[in-house]
């Protein structure tokens, strides 16, 4: 691990983070736009883990946990709501769910 | 026991309060018996305070304060809700509560049926707090808290019967005329404030204008031009509420109001006020003869105008509200001269006399079922027998017979016009100061003391022409109220009775030795004058000039002469219709100013209210809110991803600036 780059890293993370970012723009399905969400703030941990490890500084692992954590809590909350909203609708596709306009 | 006599002004001023603010909130539920009980007792039991402190002030000890609370206290500004009770105020405060306790029993006859009985006696009791604030206040800021009170009340009786829509319209009157006189008070006093150390005190200012600092040479101001641009801006606050020219024109209106009202605000207290502040400021307005000239002559004009009008009115509460206007007018003639103590006397004695005036021509109209013409009446000593006396002897006081207190005062104030001649102050500076006018004053004195005398002639003449006309020929009414009149119940006629020995009686009271104590300063600067002819010839002059002006009424409208009146109205018909429609005075002030702002008003609606405030201002703004809303309501359309597209833009080009 120690003989990779650290510019590789940087690299995937930022992939990673941009196919999340198209994936939440442009995927119509709720569970996708949400597991699109997740991969983001993967590519998040990553990079920060990345510089960490490269600086020798646990604060950023700290920060990692944290975001693992609220990530999940997120995922909790997040998977009620569309649960919620698919008893509704009977759908998961954002376009449906638009109450919310002028 | 001077804890106690402090205390008692408390008392005097605040007891009406109480009554208004009980017959004012619970007089509906409360019952006519109660409003009654309040609305007399409160005052009633003010009166007897005063007179306790009256005895108290009587028995030789000095005057005193009772301070309510620290009221302003700004800077170097320090205003207390103070009152203070010496000789002048005393005099004002057992007039005032006097006269007004025994009105408020006359209402209670005269407003009887009156559907608003309980509204009548919680302005009448707050007109009584107010006039009370005015006369025993200790500084000038409680004298204009009560100066504004009265003119509230004025305004809220004048219109009392609201639903009349001439009625309402001259409450209106009375006070935006009062305004414009209140406005030169309030500037008079607020240059007196910046000139005279922020003290506002009668007791301090009284030291600061005194005779010491005069010799010494310490007076807050030496240049006579503002001492007489605050003497001559607080006149004009006189003028508005003694109804002097050429702020008259409001109190003939005000009679729209009930008589007792007439007679209590509009004849005895309220209108006297200017007389009052007048001299309790005497030391400064001794300072500048030339507002001390003004005032006289303003006085003296003042009361022939008004006593020439007051000859060919027919409703007899205007004659009595003209009459009041021209007696008003004797008394600025009286403290322009200096003859303070005298013009005080004749506030006494007419404040007797004119509220007996009124309350029987009260009497006389609620006998003929609110009749006021006067040549719809005749013959009423039949029916009216005790308002019949008492009137006579109100209208032979007024009229100046000797042995009755209308004489003795109006002969003091001519004998004061006659005898005196301003001396000028030699400590003052500037052009308005200068000594040789002195002799200028003296000899335009003996005129206005000759116009007095024509003024008591007419006086004399239009007082008994009411009476005869009222009392005696015959009866030209209708039938029904001849048949069936109101006759007068006790609570009217007691009153009277009472009003009728005071105006005998009051003659005899020595209110100018009484006000020596305060009014000890204008030995000094007024040269006594009795040489001059006029002085000594002025008794008989005047009891003649009264008999002159009876015996002519009798002749004209009782005796041989009955179809002479009509006969001058006819051939002098232009004088007549000029005379009888006041000089036109109204449709002069109506034309010059009030048409003028009606027109800028209307201009002023049409562009600033309907343009500006209506269009620009309250449409503009909802339409300026509507419109952008309308712009940029697509931006929020419900579609979560769009909102995060721009999200993830916004922040790109955040982050692009950033880096």
């Amino acid at each position: 691990m120690s003989g990779i780059p650290l510019s590789w890293w940087l690299t995937l993370g930022t992939v990673l983070f941009g196919v999340g970012t198209i994936g939440v723009l442009t995927r119509r399905n709720a569970l996708v736009v949400f597991m699109s969400i997740e991969l983001m703030l993967n590519a998040v941990n990553l990079i920060l883990l990345a510089f960490a490890r490269q600086r020798g500084d646990e604060h950023g692992h700290v920060l990692a946990f944290f975001i693992i954590a609220v990530a999940a809590a997120e995922a909790a909350v997040g998977l009620a709501i569309i649960l919620s909203v698919f008893r509704h609708k009977r759908s998961v596709n954002l376009d449906d769910v638009r109450a919310l306009k002028h | 026991m001077s804890l106690q006599v402090e205390s008692l002004l408390g008392i005097i001023v605040f007891l009406p309060l109480l009554g208004a603010v009980i017959n004012g909130l619970a007089g509906k539920k409360l019952g006519k018996g109660v409003v009654t009980f309040v609305g007399c007792a409160t005052v009633g039991v003010a009166f007897v305070a005063a007179l306790f402190a009256w005895l108290h002030l009587k028995s030789g000890q000095q005057p005193f304060h009772w301070l309510a609370w620290n009221w302003i206290d700004a800077g170097s500004l320090h205003v207390n809700l103070e009152y203070y009770f010496d000789h002048l105020s005393a005099l004002m405060t057992l007039v005032v509560t006097g006269v007004g306790f025994l009105i408020h029993v006359f209402s209670v006859g005269y407003m009887g049926e009156d559907k608003s009985y309980y509204r009548y006696f919680a302005y009448l009791n707050l007109f009584m707090f107010s006039m009370l604030n005015l006369v025993l206040g200790s500084n000038m800021v409680v004298m204009f808290l009560g100066w504004e009170g009265v003119g509230l009340c004025s305004y809220l009786l004048i219109g009392f019967w609201f639903d009349d829509d001439l009625k309402a319209q001259a409450g209106q009157k009375a006070f935006i005329v009062n305004r414009i006189g209140d406005f030169g008070f309030l500037i008079g006093m607020f240059l007196l404030l910046f000139y005279a150390d922020g003290t506002v005190d009668y007791l301090q200012l009284q030291s600061l204008f005194s005779d010491q600092a005069r010799e010494v040479g310490t007076l807050p101001l030496r240049d006579s031009l503002t001492i007489t641009a605050i003497c001559l801006c607080l006149f004009v606050g006189a003028c508005g509420k003694s109804a002097q020219i050429p702020l008259y024109v409001w109190l003939p209106d005000a009679m729209a109001g009930p008589t007792p009202v007439s007679a209590l605000i509009h004849a005895a207290t309220m209108v006297t006020a200017g007389v009052y502040m007048i001299t309790r400021l005497n030391f400064l307005f001794m300072l500048s003869p030339i507002a001390m000239a003004t005032i006289a002559t303003v006085g003296a004009l003042t009361a022939i105008f008004a006593a020439t009008i007051g000859i060919v009115q027919r409703d007899i509460k205007k004659v009595l509200a003209y009459s009041t206007v021209s007696q008003l007018g004797y008394m600025f003639l009286g403290v322009g001269v200096g003859a303070f103590g005298a013009s005080v006397f004749h506030l006494m004695t007419h404040a007797f006399f004119k509220a007996l005036l009124f309350l029987g021509s009260g009497a006389v109209i609620h006998a003929m079922h609110g009749e006021q013409d006067i040549f719809k009446m005749g013959n009423l000593r039949k029916l009216l027998p005790i308002t019949h006396i008492t009137f006579l002897i109100g209208t032979i006081a007024i009229a100046g017979v000797p042995g009755f207190a209308g004489f003795f005062s109006k002969e003091a104030i001519l004998h004061g016009s006659a005898g005196l001649g301003l001396t000028t102050d030699v400590a003052l500076t500037g052009p308005w100061g200068l000594s040789e006018y002195a002799g200028v004053f003296a000899g335009w004195f003996q005129v206005l003391t000759v116009v007095g005398l024509v003024a008591a002639l007419c006086t004399a003449f239009y007082m008994f022409r009411l009476y005869f006309v009222t009392f005696w020929t015959d009866y030209r009414g209708d039938r029904h109220s001849w048949d069936h009149p109101h006759k007068p119940g006790f609570a009217m006629e007691i009153p009277l009775m009472v009003l009728a020995v005071l105006s005998i009686v009051g003659g005899y009271f020595p209110v100018s030795d009484w006000l020596a104590p305060i009014l000890s300063r204008p030995a000094q600067l007024l040269v006594e004058n009795h040489d001059s002819a006029l002085s000594h010839m002025l008794m008989p002059i005047s009891i003649t000039v009264a008999c002159i002006g009876i015996v002519a009424a009798w002749f004209l409208y009782v005796g041989p002469g009955r179809r002479l009146p009509s006969l001058f109205a006819s051939r002098l018909s232009w004088l007549h219709t000029v005379v009888f429609n006041k000089y036109f005075v109204d449709e002069l002030y109506h034309g010059m100013i009030v048409r003028p702002v009606q027109v800028v008003a209307q201009a002023l609606f049409l562009v600033v209210d309907r343009v500006v405030i209506d269009g620009i201002g309250v449409r503009g703004a909802p339409w300026v809110v509507a419109m952008t809303g309308r712009m940029i309501r697509f931006v929020q359309n419900g579609e979560v991803q769009r909102y995060a597209v721009a999200m993830v833009v916004g922040l790109a080009v955040l982050v692009y600036f950033l880096k």
